[in-house]
């Protein structure tokens, strides 16, 4: 089983992503399982997910992100042992730091995990704003990430691209970088992303 | 040093002099339905049941200093209180799932204009419609004006079994209860596109709440033995903050509540969740002794334990995975390590990390509570 943790600011496209992915895994055969801790924020594109046959779980988690690390995990054990997911996608609330969501993964005791990676997403568009008015927040967004996508590309303009993609580098410069647009995941871009997919 | 009754105890610490041992006093309301065989649903319906579960709970697990609330906190009305929607058990959820936040934006950008003319409370009343909790519009004031009865039946209760209570609601830091409502999102836009109304309207909001608790603070006391001990002050997301925003907008309304709180002899505790791990410094700046810390597992309590010592009182802070998925033997040496460290010289409650989770192992709550009460390695400092 593999997980992903895609991590982002609210309306960064987290929900998106995990769709366009869940999809790309599925067409190559991948049993998929998306863990959402959002409902309010993506209350239609859960029933869309639903209708893609794209298996959902909510993780309910009070008012904060204080149970979630212990809940991922009793859900994942759960998944384990009765739906067998190749790929697990955990998407976190994105008004809550995300640091703590995987604390509790050594508790873990279902089938080993392959891989454990983080993803952030990073909203070209806005993140000019968002990093001025919280730069704790996306720093560790991006200080946590293994891979940090820069999203909407289409949509923003070169200015906000680069700046982008320089605080992602300066910040993590070991982390993978990748840019997307608004319209389609490529599968390249899904494999490059998902590389045992490939 | 000779045994101290509880509520010395929790004198001692919060003013960082010497204890027999840390005082306990762990958050209990969501994990006692479930340890007593009661669904969510019930206790979000029943605000008595809510209550006899805690005790209920208190009495199993062989009691400690003071229940942090005198009964449950979510209700039918669910966080419409704060004007923001939620998913309630029984409702939008199963009778045994936990509550869960539902982050909308309910307060629109006019509405900062309605708060600054029309005031906080109006504003909360307003909008509550849009907010979609089971209790209809017509009832909210009704249910609210219920609610703080039954939180002062409820510490009658208490007191009469001779266990006082901790916390009462004490007025929610202004730019949470904006963030709450208008949505994080939004929220960080007006700080950045509108910041001056924006502070117009946390400003409307602390001159109002901040009176109106204290006034709540001193009715209580009135009706009950020993009322409340602390106003509980909540916060999580202003750490997500740039440090000239976090001050513009977050903590200076600390420190004015804070100051408030005590000019009227209230001892205000900061239940600050997620991590404030580059603000811990700020602490300094609030009375010496005379204000909690509350941490939730995130904010690294050790590293406040050493910015803050002989300053301020910590609680805590013991995780919500290890109260779930440890074993007993995990949550006493954390326990041990927590009072050897944080509770060295005093000035030390310990707690759970935030609300003891739902599914908490009963034998892990009973290590945390055993280990609290039997060990306590510090009298020689003294």
């Amino acid at each position: 089983m593999h997980l992903l943790l895609i991590t982002g600011f609210l309306g960064s496209g987290k929900t998106t992503l995990a769709t366009r992915l869940a999809k790309a895994a599925t067409a190559r055969w991948q049993r998929v399982a998306i863990l959402l801790n959002e409902i309010g924020e993506i209350g239609i594109d859960n029933q869309l997910m639903r209708q893609l046959d794209l298996n959902v779980w909510e993780l309910l988690g009070g008012c904060i992100c204080c149970t979630l690390s212990g809940d991922l995990v009793t859900t994942l054990q759960q998944l384990d042992a009765d739906y067998h997911p190749n790929l697990v996608l955990v998407e976190p609330s994105g008004a809550a730091d995300p640091s703590g969501v995987l604390k509790a993964l050594p508790y873990y005791r279902g089938a080993p995990l392959e891989s454990v990676r983080t993803l952030s997403i990073l909203d070209a568009l806005r993140l000019q704003l968002l990093y001025e008015v919280m730069t704790p927040l996306i720093t560790a967004h991006i200080q946590q990430a293994d891979l940090i996508l820069v999203s909407k590309c289409d949509l923003a303009s070169p200015d906000e691209i680069v700046f982008a993609r320089q605080i992602a580098q300066e910040i993590n410069p070991q982390a993978l970088l990748f840019d997307s647009d608004s319209q389609e995941l490529t599968p390249e871009l899904a494999y490059a992303m998902l590389p045992w997919l490939s | 040093m000779d045994e101290m009754n509880p509520r010395e105890r929790i004198d001692a610490a919060i003013t960082l002099q010497p204890v027999d041992r840390a005082p306990i006093i762990p958050l209990m309301d969501i994990v006692s339905p479930r340890l007593q065989g009661v669904k969510l649903a019930h206790v979000v319906k029943d605000l008595d049941l809510a209550r006899d579960v805690m005790i209920k709970t208190f009495e199993d697990l062989g009691g400690w200093d003071a229940t942090f609330f005198p009964g449950g906190l979510v209700t039918d009305v669910g966080w419409g209180i704060f004007a923001m929607a939620s998913k309630l058990p029984g409702y939008e959820l199963d009778e045994d799932d936990l509550w869960q936040l539902d982050e909308k934006e309910i307060m629109k950008v006019e509405d900062h204009d309605f708060i600054q003319k029309n005031g906080w409370n109006a504003y909360l009343a307003y909008a509550y419609p849009r907010v979609g909790a089971p209790c209809p519009p017509d009832r909210f004031i009704p249910r609210l004006i219920e609610m703080a009865a039954q939180g002062v039946k409820d510490t009658q209760v208490w007191e009469a079994k001779g266990i006082s209570v901790f916390a009462g609601l004490g007025p929610q830091p202004p730019f949470e209860a904006v963030s709450f409502t208008r949505s994080l999102k939004e929220t960080v836009g007006d700080v950045y596109r509108r910041p001056e109304v924006l502070e117009a309207t946390l400003d409307t909001i602390l001159a109002e709440t901040v009176p109106m608790s204290i006034g709540t603070f001193q009715d209580l006391k009135k009706a009950t033995q020993w009322g409340n001990r602390v106003a509980f002050l909540g916060a999580t997301r202003a750490p997500f903050l740039s440090p000239p925003n976090f001050e513009r907008f977050f903590w200076k309304y600390i420190k004015s509540a804070v100051n408030q709180l005590l000019e009227a002899g209230i001892t205000p505790m900061l239940h600050f969740d997620s991590n404030w791990d580059r603000y811990l410094e700020c602490f300094l700046e609030l009375p010496r002794a005379q204000v909690i810390l509350e941490l939730d597992g995130t904010t690294d309590i050790f590293k406040a334990k050493q910015v803050l010592k002989g300053h301020m009182c910590l609680m805590g802070d013991v995780p919500a995975s290890l109260l779930k998925l440890g074993a007993p033997e995990e949550v006493t040496a954390y326990v041990k390590k927590l009072i050897d460290v944080v509770g060295e010289g005093s000035g030390f409650i310990l707690s759970t990390g935030c609300d003891c989770p739902v599914d908490a192992k009963p034998e892990n709550v009973k290590a945390m509570i055993d280990t609290g009460k039997g060990y306590y390695p510090h009298h020689k400092v003294f």
